[in-house]
């Protein structure tokens, strides 16, 4: 937790106010460790307190008071034992702060805690109540012995109890878990989902770029004998920056070990190679070719596995500019 | 007056640790009018303050050995001895037959601040800051001030979030200094 949070959380005031539980306390004296300028902002705290709290003071008489102190301590007798009461009900809230709600309601004290008590003369023949009767002056022997049998019991009652209890959490914690890894398994899923549609996505974009880029010049290609006839695709081509896209519309798939080659004629009407098509895309997808510097018309031919120099089959598809 | 030898606290702790009265005198000359004015809120009666008083500074002054820095500082550890003395007395017997069963009556559920004999007067402008707080600044921190109680007690007597309660007396005690700085530029 940042120093800054810390303060703004509002735990130091009541740490100067002296209400906080061991837990917080600790927690307190851990951040004072670490950042000791803590304290000049518990300082500040307490400057505010002090002043709030003398605000609804009472004229007493200063230095009557005090030197009644002073005869006091001076006459004390030796220093007696620390009392346990005080060195640990001071800082943290205990039950010996009585709250105000009981001082209004319990007005009788303990005689009103006594009458909670079952008082109709005959004790019950429980465990607890067999030990209160049983604790009278003359039967120390049947005290210690109903006692340790009580605790006995009391303790096995409570040891199964407490094995039942952990064999419950630890199925939950189980069931939790199984949960937690399904749950990271579909967030993993969704994660890489969400890639492919990213990456998808980003492709579509540029793709509208290149549509929308009267700079890129568009040309249809398409089967030339009635063999063909069905393939189509369109290229893409940019002559400024000699960018060539290509996308495959209707192509056939070919057998292992061939490639379709995209081949551009110069104005000298030699073939150029422009790359070969990637045929693990979707039909539809533009893909990305070699750059072309001119060229007059284009033509793809199909070629052994990573393509050739210059073609070495017939064009399957072609059209000019 | 007395000469002001401690100038940290941890000097004033070894002070009293050292059983040196004038450590107790400062003590005494800083905290005694703030203490009043915690004890004041629930016995509500100038004398039975001044007993307080004497009794805490006395328990102060005996117990001083017990006070544990890691716990908290001195000011909160005073605090609780004077609440927890102001808490005995209110539960003792002498203080049940002496007819002062309605002290309470005066708690914190009195906003009311125009009890200006309760004020003291270099405090007269600070009272007005205090007026200016909620309503429900300043119980809270009546609440939690005077009567000690817990942040689980306060969400519960005042209905509103345990969460809440932190960020509010925080936003009180900043209010509330905003004003110190002006009056006290050390």
């Amino acid at each position: 937790m940042s120093i800054h949070t810390f303060i703004n959380s509002g735990i130091l005031e009541l740490y100067v106010a002296g209400v906080l539980t061991d837990a917080e306390l600790a927690q307190v004296d851990d951040m004072i460790q670490k950042h000791p300028e803590l304290q000049v902002e518990i300082q500040a705290i307490i400057d505010a307190t002090i002043l709030y709290t003398e605000l609804h003071t009472v004229a007493i008489n200063k230095d009557k008071t005090l030197e009644n102190i002073k005869n006091a301590i001076q006459n004390l007798p030796a220093p007696e034992e620390n009392n346990p009461k005080i060195k640990n009900g001071m800082f943290s809230k205990n039950n010996n702060a009585v709250k105000e709600d009981n001082l209004f309601t319990n007005k009788e004290g303990k005689n009103a805690e006594v009458k909670k008590l079952p008082n109709d003369g005959r004790p019950q023949n429980t465990p607890i109540n067999r030990v209160l009767t049983d604790a009278q002056p003359g039967r120390p022997i049947a005290i210690s012995q109903t006692k340790s049998y009580g605790w006995l019991a009391a303790s096995i009652i409570f040891l199964l109890l407490s094995l039942g209890l952990n064999g419950f959490l630890y199925i939950e914690w189980d069931k939790q878990k199984a949960t937690i890894v399904s749950l990271e398994q579909s967030i993993e899923k969704k994660g890489l989902e969400y890639q492919a549609l990213n990456t998808k996505y980003s492709n579509t974009q540029g793709v509208m770029d290149i549509f929308t880029n009267k700079e890129f010049k568009q040309l249809q290609i398409s089967g030339n004998d009635t063999m063909n006839s069905e393939m189509l695709a369109t290229v893409y081509w940019n002559r400024k920056t000699q960018d060539v896209r290509i996308m495959p519309q209707s192509i056939a798939k070919l057998p292992t070990g061939k490639v379709y080659q995209l081949w551009a004629i110069n104005n000298e009407g030699k073939p150029v190679d422009a790359g070969v098509l990637d045929m693990k895309d979707d039909i539809g997808t533009m893909q990305q070719m070699k750059l072309v510097a001119d060229a007059k018309a284009f033509a793809v031919t199909i070629e052994p596995d990573g393509g050739s120099e210059s073609p070495t089959m017939p064009i399957v598809m072609q059209a000019s500019l | 007056m007395e000469l002001t030898q401690y100038q940290t606290e941890t000097e004033l702790i070894a002070g009293l640790k050292a059983k040196n009265e004038t450590a107790l005198v400062q003590v005494y000359d800083r905290y005694y009018a703030s203490l009043s004015g915690i004890i004041f809120k629930y016995v509500n009666d100038v004398e039975l303050t001044e007993e307080l008083i004497q009794e805490t500074f006395v328990k102060i002054w005996l117990h001083i050995d017990s006070y544990d820095h890691s716990k908290g500082r001195l000011f909160t550890w005073m605090v609780n001895i004077a609440r927890n003395l102001s808490i005995d007395k209110l539960r003792s017997a002498d203080y049940k037959t002496s007819q002062k069963t309605e002290v309470l009556d005066n708690s914190v559920h009195n906003n009311n601040l125009n009890h200006s004999e309760q004020l003291r007067i270099d405090h007269i402008d600070m009272a007005e800051i205090v007026q200016r707080l909620r309503p429900e600044q300043k119980n809270l921190i009546d609440l939690i001030y005077f009567k000690g109680y817990t942040q689980a007690e306060v969400a519960d007597k005042l209905k509103i979030p345990l969460g809440t309660v932190k960020t509010r007396v925080r936003a009180a005690i900043v209010e509330l200094r905003k004003y110190f700085k002006v009056v006290n530029p050390k």
